[in-house]
């Protein structure tokens, strides 16, 4: 069982660790839970989601332990769609920045934008509030946007700079 | 330059998002998990041995057997020095057999033991655990109903090798005991690597155990199958094993199983949604099917081992008789008489025909006695030829004796010219002792039999069948009067070779695939004991055999 889940479940772990042995840490962690609970699985539902959930659960569990900053801003707007250009990103820079949001922002996005949580779902889990969550939300995605545009900028440049050169040679 | 939903663009870039692990992590959390168990097993033995030591305490206060009769030997335990040597991770279990050559037991429990030592899986380890004196087999069956009982409550009583089958075996388990179960079962399956140390794996892999089969069809499933999506437009289809889902149908039969996923396929369709994917129930509680199923594997593991078996065997045996006579006198005839207990030990031997019959035999030597109430003796100076008793070979010293019997008014003498004038001389003069007559049979037995296995599990009940033939060693009649004991000779009626007739159960529980311990009660009907009886005396046995058995 491990070896067939085990994959998808770090993968679990590493968006929503911040680091890769933080994540290997989780996905330890999470396996302890599986195995001491698996017992108590019932036969509905689906397996993988009954492990993912252990999973998504153990990691929130570390961080509520940990200290935030609860900014409560009920004045966010709601469901905002950002907009970005972008040029080829690879899928480890993303998870780099994904990993590189700060806890409450990184396990909002991941749950709400990848995993599919609702917002509620999300205020029950990690204990803050709905509110929270979505302001958490718009943020994550705000720092994520900002990163990639830099990024994109970046590489822009560094293109016009590539085509400056050879106009010049 | 494209604009993109910043969402829709993790999404998609995440969508199977999945990385291997290091090996490292699945050590971790092996040996967290190991841990884990060991820790809990320990708490588990002392509940059973506490559970266990109070039953054996009960059973002795009150004794279900009220055998009057002393016994010829008594076996007094003693605490085995194994106890040191024995794991210290293990509680001292209730012992559940009790043996007078303590080497045997030494070298069955250090190799209990060692086997225990190395595997990871809970273990009983039979060990004396207080000082009892056997002295019918009362005891020995008290402990056969304890160690049911014990069966019952454990979850986990295996020892050595098969962990997994022992731990599954049992008909009730607490959920704790599903998870170690589980536990066990899963690492089974999945440790590719070459653990030396746990037998399972030596029992299991060799099988490429089907629920190796069972892990590559399931990998294939959950390739096949897209991974789960919370989101609504998930087309995804999970394919599902159809060899477990055969499992949950088959797990009886291991051949039927193993054929099954082979052969078809079960293709389980999700429901559209994607919040219940029902189709992978069957998948799922199929689960714990699996864990059964691999007994049925380490179960034909076992059986592949040796069809031979041998093993020592003690017993503590009743022998007494219906009906009124008496081979030594008629005038005992009326005597009532009361059967004595002895001990029997030996060597059994067993070849398995198949899964669940076995032909015992060996060899044991075995005593039987029994006496003759309410008889006085006396000395004269002179015993006429008529005073002796026929049936006896008096020794030099017995000459004298003459023995009647209370029950009888007539002295033997006068019984033997029952139609000619009394001797009053006997019965005047002499003072005579009242006492009991003890009749001995020494013999060596070489039983045949049939052993049926009704009951397969760790636990076995199994019924015995057969006859024994048995070789007169020595036979004598003694005369017991308080602690005087007087030899009064041979009895010459005991034939050299008789037969008897055997019938019995038994229980017995599997230490480990090669190590079995046995508890029987056999009832013996003795045939043709004797050429000359008096009225109608007609022995039995009843014993209760327990043994230890190694398979090879």
């Amino acid at each position: 069982m491990y070896r067939e889940y085990s994959r998808t479940l770090f993968g679990i772990c590493l968006k929503y660790s911040r680091n890769k042995t933080e994540a290997e840490d989780n996905l330890h962690d999470s396996f302890m839970v599986i195995f001491e609970k698996i017992g108590q699985f019932k036969a509905k539902g689906s397996f993988e989601g009954w492990l993912k959930r252990i999973t998504v659960n153990t990691v929130l569990q570390k961080y509520r332990k940990e200290e935030y900053l609860n900014v409560v801003n009920e004045n966010t707007p709601l469901e905002l769609e950002v907009e970005t250009g972008y040029a080829d990103i690879g899928l480890d820079t993303l998870l780099r920045y994904i990993q590189e949001l700060p806890n409450k922002y990184r396990l909002t996005f991941n749950m709400y934008v990848l995993d599919g949580y609702t917002h509620k779902e999300i205020s029950e889990l990690v204990g803050i509030s709905a509110g929270t969550s979505k302001s958490n939300l718009s943020r994550a995605r705000h720092i994520l946007k900002e990163r990639i545009e830099t990024t994109q900028n970046k590489a822009i440049i560094g293109l016009l700079i590539f085509f400056v050169f050879e106009a010049c040679v | 330059m494209s604009k993109k939903n910043l969402d829709k663009l993790f999404r998609e870039k995440f969508k199977d998002f999945e990385d291997v692990p290091d090996e490292k992590v699945w050590n971790t959390i092996e040996t967290s998990l190991n841990k884990k168990r060991k820790k809990r097993v320990i708490p588990l033995w002392w509940k059973l041995g506490g559970v266990a030591a109070v039953l054996a305490l009960g059973l002795i206060i009150w004794n279900p057997f009220s055998n009057g009769v002393e016994t010829i030997s008594t076996i007094t335990q003693t605490e085995k020095e194994n106890t040191d040597e024995s794991d210290m991770k293990r509680k001292d279990q209730e012992d559940t057999f009790q043996l007078p050559k303590t080497t045997n037991e030494t070298v069955v429990e250090k190799s209990a033991n060692e086997q225990s030592s190395e595997a990871d899986s809970n273990q009983v380890v039979s060990e004396d655990t207080f000082t009892e004196t056997v002295s019918d087999k009362a005891e020995k069956e008290a402990h056969a109903t304890q160690s049911q009982v014990v069966a019952n409550e454990s979850s986990s009583t295996n020892t050595g090798s098969t962990g997994s089958e022992g731990i599954n075996r049992t008909t009730d388990s607490s959920p704790v005991s599903k998870d170690v179960d589980f536990k066990r079962s899963q690492i089974t399956a999945t440790n590719q690597k070459t653990n030396t140390d746990s037998e399972i794996d030596k029992s299991v892999r060799p099988k490429k155990g089907t629920s190796d089969i069972l892990d590559d069809r399931k990998k294939e499933a959950i390739a096949d199958a897209a991974s789960e999506k919370f989101e609504n437009n998930s087309t995804a289809v999970p394919k599902n094993s159809e060899g477990i889902a055969q499992i949950g149908d088959a797990d009886q039969n291991s051949d039927k199983r193993i054929s099954a996923t082979t052969e078809e396929t079960v293709v389980q369709n999700d429901p559209k949604t994607s919040d219940s994917n029902t189709g992978d129930d069957p998948k799922k509680k199929s689960i714990f099917e699996e864990i059964e199923a691999q007994n049925e594997e380490t179960d034909i593991a076992e059986g592949s081992q040796g069809r031979w078996s041998a093993g020592p065997s003690i017993a503590p045996v009743y022998f007494n008789a219906v009906g009124e006579g008496s081979p030594v006198h008629s005038i005992f005839a009326p005597n009532s008489k009361s059967g004595n207990t002895n001990m029997s030990y030996g060597l059994s031997v067993a070849y398995a025909v198949n899964k669940k019959l076995r032909v015992r035999s060996g060899i044991h030597r075995v005593d039987y006695g029994y006496d003759t109430d309410g008889v006085a003796f006396s000395s004269s100076l002179q015993t006429a030829a008529s005073e002796r008793i026929e049936n006896i070979d008096y020794t030099t010293t017995a000459k004298n004796l003459v023995v009647k019997s209370q029950a009888s008014a007539l002295s033997n003498a006068e019984a033997a010219t029952n139609d000619a004038v009394a001797f009053e001389v006997s019965e005047a003069n002499n003072a005579s002792r009242d006492g009991t007559m003890a009749q001995q049979f020494g013999y060596l037995e070489v039983p045949l039999e049939l052993d049926y296995a009704l009951i397969d599990r760790k636990f076995g009940v199994n019924l015995v069948g057969g006859f024994s033939s048995l070789f007169l060693l020595d036979n004598s009649v003694t005369l017991n009067s308080g602690d005087l004991t007087t030899e009064i000779g041979e009895a010459n009626n005991v034939n050299n070779v008789n037969f008897s007739t055997n019938i019995g159960f038994g229980v017995n529980y599997k230490f480990s695939p090669k190590i079995q311990l046995n508890i029987e009660p056999v009832f013996k009907y003795q045939l043709n004991t004797f050429s000359d009886i008096a009225g109608d005396f007609r022995p039995f046995s009843l014993g209760v055999y327990s043994g230890l058995n190694f398979r090879f």
